[in-house]
């Protein structure tokens, strides 16, 4: 058993500074929670001194967030600096993560869905962007047929061509509430938009 | 297939690469592919546990048409205590049967650690193991599992580490030496993981090279790097520093069993690449292949 618990408390100390600085200051208490022979925090307390546990858990946020910020792109880039404590906050509740592309980016995405409708993250067209890109996620892991309905306020070829340009999106997007069918054809994603219905509260 | 054959100078493959290939791909001997990428893990015991990703696998069946592949995995994760997990080499094995891999590898570390499932934690970093005699026994066990299992040579990759364990039974080349000595494995020789090393951790690169049984290395690896926080990384961005291909030129001159080099980038780094660094690259690996290839096949005339 101590083997194993030795690569636990290593990999926690990776994935956490603040483990790493708790271990320092407080070394027993952390190995408190493993089993580990005397050789074991000798290693232990060596590495977690030495300067490359830095390097070390530098890595493994790099690692984490790449998914994020590879998947969500256009996302990340409307959210800023509010990214990373968004994202940390995000790890906090995903604490012995797979690191599974889909698990993070999805899981990321609904957590960050669940702010912005509960109205803890405010960033204008984030919600839509974000739904076009959870969108284009869950599809990329489903077979050639399936479809997403999505619903947008405002034009959301105008705030994607901003961010393409490397521009956020300004205030000058038009309104357009317009549903659009996504799925994937040939190997592409297409997006046609729905006819307008008469009267949606007749539905 | 001859079981010794020589590919030559690869690359790893990655999302930047299908028009480079498409264009190029005269230029590629082999190509390595992380098998992890291609499909989603669903976790253990699931009924369907590996889901293929279909445009990754239209762009693998395209390209096992026109070469020969080469596994690279990431899964393995050979150096997790009390963990192995047989569905995915089992998986490997089919992946195998259906492309052919000439050989398979992983990294000589572990990556995961073992929960109730069906996911397990990943650690986020390969983190080196202890070389102690404890894990070469582990190891070997599950090197042994794999060679019976798949039946194509098995290479394990040096690390790259920013911490030392103190008070380790064996040094890297002694550790690596007994266990392809005693378990059947081969090395493969990831030229820039002991250039950074070299660099951080100030070991002598050749002097490492010298002591390792060179004769079991199949593969290297090469690629570039950048400074982060004063550390060396290996980040795999861009082209390969000066001192790589140095470092290659001496090791591949003492490496008779070599069947490959595999040029590593990441894709993010392809706008810096772009077609021309790509094809530079390549031409310089191939220059210091050729140069010992030929020499080998004197020796071996001679």
């Amino acid at each position: 058993m101590s083997a194993r618990d030795f690569q636990l408390a290593f990999a926690r100390l990776i994935a956490s500074p603040e483990t790493c600085y708790r271990a320092i200051s407080a070394e027993q208490l952390f190995f408190a929670n493993y089993e580990l022979t005397e050789k074991e925090k000798k290693r232990l307390h060596s590495v977690v001194r030495q300067r490359g546990i830095s390097a070390c858990c530098s890595l493994y946020r790099m690692n984490r967030v790449t998914p994020v910020y590879s998947q969500l792109s256009n996302s990340c880039a409307l959210l800023g600096d509010d990214l990373i404590p968004l994202v940390e906050e995000f790890w906090r509740h995903l604490s012995a993560p797979s690191l599974q592309f889909r698990e993070e980016v999805l899981g990321f995405g609904q957590f960050l869905m669940d702010r912005i409708v509960k109205g803890w993250v405010c960033v204008p067209y984030l919600k839509e962007v974000l739904e076009l890109e959870m969108a284009m996620n869950e599809l990329s892991y489903l077979p050639e047929g399936e479809c997403r309905i999505l619903r947008f306020e405002h034009d959301i070829y105008g705030v994607l061509q901003a961010l393409a340009g490397g521009t956020l999106p300004d205030d000058s997007i038009p309104e357009s509430d317009t549903e659009y069918k996504m799925y994937i054809r040939d190997h592409a994603i297409k997006m046609d938009p729905l006819p307008v219905m008469a009267d949606h509260s007749f539905i | 297939m001859n079981k010794n054959e020589k590919l030559g100078v690869g690359i790893l493959y990655n999302a930047s690469l299908p028009e480079y290939l498409d264009k190029h791909f005269d230029q590629v001997d082999y190509i390595e592919i992380i098998p992890d990428m291609f499909w989603s893990d669903e976790g253990r015991g699931e009924q369907t546990r590996f889901r293929p990703l279909p445009k990754w696998m239209r762009q693998l069946d395209w390209m096992a048409e026109r070469l020969p592949l080469v596994a690279h995995n990431i899964g393995i994760s050979i150096g997790t205590m009390e963990y192995f997990d047989e569905e995915y080499i089992y998986f490997m094995r089919e992946m195998n049967t259906r492309y052919q891999f000439r050989w398979h590898s992983d990294h000589l570390s572990f990556l995961k650690l073992p929960t109730r499932g069906p996911h397990d934690h990943n650690a986020g970093i390969a983190v080196p193991v202890p070389y102690d005699e404890e894990y070469l026994q582990m190891i070997g066990e599950k090197v042994g599992f794999i060679r019976s299992a798949i039946d194509i040579p098995f290479l394990l990759e040096n690390n790259v580490y920013f911490v030392e364990y103190p008070e380790q039974d064996y040094t890297e080349t002694a550790f690596v030496n007994k266990l392809v000595k005693n378990h059947r494995c081969n090395i493969l020789l990831d030229i820039h993981n002991l250039y950074a090393n070299s660099i951080n951790q100030k070991i002598k690169a050749k002097e490492y090279i010298d002591a390792l049984n060179m004769e079991e290395v199949l593969e290297m690896h090469i690629a570039g790097g950048n400074d982060m926080n004063g550390f060396y990384m290996d980040s795999h961005a861009g082209p390969c520093p000066d001192e790589v291909w140095e470092l290659l030129d001496y090791a591949v001159g003492k490496a008779p069993n070599l069947r490959g080099i595999t040029f590593e980038f990441h894709e993010s780094y392809f706008p810096k690449l772009q077609f021309d660094g790509l094809n530079r690259q390549m031409e310089l690996a191939k220059n210091i292949w050729n140069k010992h290839m030929q020499k080998h096949i004197q020796y071996e005339c001679a």
